[in-house]
């Protein structure tokens, strides 16, 4: 199997990239709309609640901010992606042998892509004013990054055969995502909830968003950080090889 | 000697044949066996019948061409070979029935096959103008010809009446002032079908005062048909044209001979067949109509959602054919091979949701049948076959299932070597934002990224499709012919082997067809093993030998390409 994936690799990278190629097509910028969204709202909504919040120290704050939508951006658009990944490659998966996880890696591939243009522009911006952003990504930021997008990898593989055979899935995320991410301590501090902190842990997704965050804000959590490494890991294989075992009880659906 | 028949289709050759024959006239072998649409047999050959499609393949004409066979494309190359083909074959028959009839008479050959109309003039030159000393032909009044082709080949009522007009009017072709077959008699249908024997009695005479075999005692074993009221008039057709049509029929009625056939009628109907534009327009309309129709049911059943609940009865299969076990012939390991194979779809129709979940609704599943339902089959390598069947019969689960697409749900898939590449749909798969080049980037990282580098690659795609610097724009500025050649391209300049292709491949406009053609042909043996699901006769002919019907998910026939597809048309 996994040579199977090998001989695929480059076609598949390829494909990703082509995918953001088609999604920004006849655009000015073309991919630079990521890295001006990410920036846009960053500062909007980082100067609308940091205000409401009474934010003191605003040079940590913008590090909060930014990182935690560049972190969040890409789990939400990773899961609502994964809801509709086999519908919307129907076409192919009925008409190409290739293994049911290439089209989820190929998916995962482009919202990874995504999300480095876009933590690329906040640290090129960001890393104007704050040069010790660079230092933090060097240290550990990368390993925050890489348990983020591992943790992708894995809720897509998991989530996308799920989606298929259940159809309300595709309508209920979007709400659950919404309601985690104004839940969630991602726009404001925990602080600033006061007794109803406690709401922040029932969020599972925020793990992910603090594993990403906290390398950045000095805080590198090198145990934890490479047992989710390994973890993940673990668990992406292991649903990598379940999937194409299952291969037919999801075809089925489509 | 031959005798030629000539005839329309549906005009009682097949009838006269038969009364030929038990009147000493003899017949060709491997004839046509009965079919639903003619029970008591065609008293065709099927040899025969292969070298008039030939003829008419070469030059680009179907069976049911109404235009001339000189507007037709001729590939010179090609009809030299059939035409020594066509020589071989009549004259091997010929030789082989004088040789056995030592007597001093020279025994007659009956060789019928509506498509001689067309094919008469490439026959002479083939075989020479002393082949065609005896022949004649038979005329049907044209309404009950049109309801029974119309019927039998969902033909529209203009064009199998355009039909009826060319084929009379190419039969009389070759009787031209002094011409090569004035003398042939010829036959009303009606006539014969009221006393058989008085109308051949002319024919007989002459054919035996010329010391040719026939019967002294003429038979009148043959049982002679009902004759149904005429249809007064055809619907959706030109009273203009009906009226010339009931004309001509009457000059054919009239005359005892091919040559004394009315000259003017002739040239009233050629004048309308080849000059009048309404017509030409009308049956061009009617082309396109059946094609668009052909190509919304071909997509319908791509996208699953037509399922069509029939079967052909046992009794009545068993009846029209036998299985021949042509897979246990075959020794050593099977390129692929399936015993008693399911494949489960069941559920497709209707996902899951948190309400069935809940209250655990009953699921209609059950009552679907299996998309292949305990499958057995055997493909050798290098094998061509031919998958037949109606919309939702399993031909592309069969596909898939061969392409690695799909996997079995129950019973044993052996393999000896990797899946076939499937060929499904030929659409490119991505967006239309997409440039060629892009896309052929794509493919070449997809298919021959180890293989060949990208500039070869991209060099041999540049100069088959000839898109020049289209190639570098988004695709959907193209039109549907470049969209096409660049789909026929990417799918085929790759290495595969075994190959399972649904309905062929399409190659965009005529120009390109032909270039094309050559390809997919060494694109084809390159691949060795074929399985090909098509309703395309002249495709399945072209490339298989073996045809495998399918009905419902099982295999209902497993034998000669040929009596796949006699079976198939008369499932229809």
């Amino acid at each position: 199997m996994w040579r199977r994936y090998q001989s695929l690799l480059p076609a598949l990278a390829y494909g990703a990239w082509l995918r953001i190629k088609e999604k920004f097509a006849r655009t000015l910028i073309g991919s630079g709309w990521i890295a001006l969204s990410a920036l846009l709202t960053m500062a909007v909504l980082g100067s609308i609640y940091g205000t409401i919040t009474g934010v003191e120290d605003w040079s940590a704050y913008w590090i909060y901010v930014a990182i935690g939508l560049v972190s969040w951006n890409t789990l939400a658009s990773c899961i609502t992606a994964s809801c509709t990944l086999f519908e919307r490659a129907r076409e192919r998966v009925l008409n190409q042998p290739m293994p049911l996880g290439v089209f989820v890696i190929e998916e995962w591939v482009s919202i990874s892509l995504s999300m480095l243009i876009a933590l690329f522009a906040v640290l090129l911006v960001m890393g104007l004013t704050q040069p010790e952003l660079w230092w933090y990504f060097l240290n550990a930021g990368w390993l925050g990054m890489v348990n983020l997008l591992l943790g992708c990898l894995w809720l897509s593989l998991f989530i996308s055969p799920l989606a298929v055979t259940l159809a309300d899935l595709q309508q209920l995320t979007p709400i659950l995502l919404q309601i985690g991410f104004l839940a969630s301590p991602i726009l404001f501090y925990r602080q600033s909830l006061g007794a109803l902190a406690w709401v922040t842990r029932l969020n599972p997704l925020y793990a992910w968003v603090r594993m990403a965050r906290d390398p950045f804000l000095g805080h590198p959590h090198w145990g934890w950080q490479w047992i989710a490494l390994i973890v993940q890991l673990g668990l992406a294989m292991f649903l990598l090889w379940r999937i194409d075992r299952r291969r037919m009880s999801v075809i089925r659906w489509l | 000697m031959p005798l030629w028949v000539l005839s329309m289709h549906r005009s009682g050759s097949s009838f006269l044949a038969r009364w030929l024959f038990s009147n000493g006239i003899e017949l060709p072998p491997n004839l046509l066996p009965a079919a639903a649409d003619n029970p008591e047999g065609f008293q065709e050959s099927a040899d025969l019948i292969a070298i008039n499609e030939a003829i008419l393949a070469s030059q680009g004409l179907l069976w049911d061409g109404t235009w001339h066979l000189s507007n037709s494309v001729e590939s010179p190359s090609t009809a030299l070979g059939v035409q020594r083909e066509a020589r071989r074959l009549i004259k091997s028959w010929c030789c082989s029935k004088a040789a056995s009839n030592r007597a001093s008479l020279t025994p007659l050959l009956g060789l019928k096959d509506p498509r001689l109309c067309l094919t008469m003039p490439a026959l002479v030159d083939a075989l020479g103008a002393e082949w065609f000393q005896w022949g004649l032909a038979i005329a049907r009044h044209p309404f009950p010809v049109v309801r029974s082709i119309g019927y039998r080949d969902n033909m529209h009522a203009i064009k199998a009446l355009a039909l009826w007009l060319r084929h009379n009017l190419q039969m009389l072709q070759l009787a031209g002032t002094g011409g090569l077959t004035e003398h042939w008699p010829l036959i009303s249908f009606e006539r014969l079908m009221v006393n058989a024997s008085v109308e051949l009695a002319p024919a007989l005479t002459t054919w035996r005062d010329a010391g040719l075999k026939v019967s002294e005692r003429p038979s009148t074993s043959q049982r002679l048909r009902e004759m149904h009221a005429l249809p007064k008039y055809l619907e959706g057709v030109d009273t203009n044209l009906q009226d010339l049509a009931l004309r001509f029929h009457s000059a054919l009625q009239q005359a005892a001979t091919l040559g004394s056939v009315d000259k003017s009628i002739q040239a009233e109907v050629k004048q309308v067949l080849d000059g009048n534009a309404q017509l030409t327009q009308q049956l061009l309309a009617i082309e396109a109509f059946r094609r668009h129709h052909l190509g919304m049911a071909l997509a319908e059943e791509r996208r699953g959602k037509v399922v069509q609940q029939r079967k052909l009865g046992e009794t009545d299969l068993a009846l029209l054919e036998e299985q021949l076990p042509l897979a246990s012939q075959s020794s050593g390991p099977a390129y692929v091979e399936l015993k008693g194979v399911c494949v489960d779809l069941r559920g497709r129709d209707r996902r899951r949701s948190l309400k069935s979940l809940l209250f655990r609704q009953p699921s209609s599943a059950g009552m679907r049948p299996l998309a292949l339902d305990h499958l057995d089959l055997r493909i050798d390598h290098g094998e061509r076959i031919a998958l037949l069947g109606h919309n939702g019969s399993g031909k592309s689960t069969l596909l898939r299932l061969l392409g690695g697409i799909y996997e079995h749900t129950a019973g044993n898939l052996l393999r000896d070597g990797d899946p076939m590449a499937p060929i499904i749909d030929q659409s490119i798969g991505y967006s239309l934002e997409l440039t060629g080049e892009q896309l052929a980037r794509y493919y070449h990282r997809l298919n021959r990224y180890r293989k060949q580098s990208w500039q070869d690659y991209f060099a041999e795609i540049e100069a088959f499709t000839e898109l020049g610097k289209a190639l570098y724009t988004p695709t959907k500025t193209w039109s549907l012919g470049m969209r096409t050649r660049l789909s026929f391209a990417l799918i085929t300049f790759r290495e595969v082997r075994g190959l399972a292709l649904d309905e062929g491949l399409a190659a965009g406009d005529q120009w390109f067809q032909r270039k094309a053609k050559a390809h997919l042909d060494a694109f084809i043996d390159a691949a060795g093993t074929l399985v090909l699901a098509s309703h395309s006769t002249d495709l399945l002919q072209r490339y298989c030998s073996r045809g495998v019907i399918l009905e419902r998910g099982s295999i209902l026939y497993d034998g000669s390409l040929y009596r796949a597809l006699q079976l198939y048309k008369a499932m229809a």
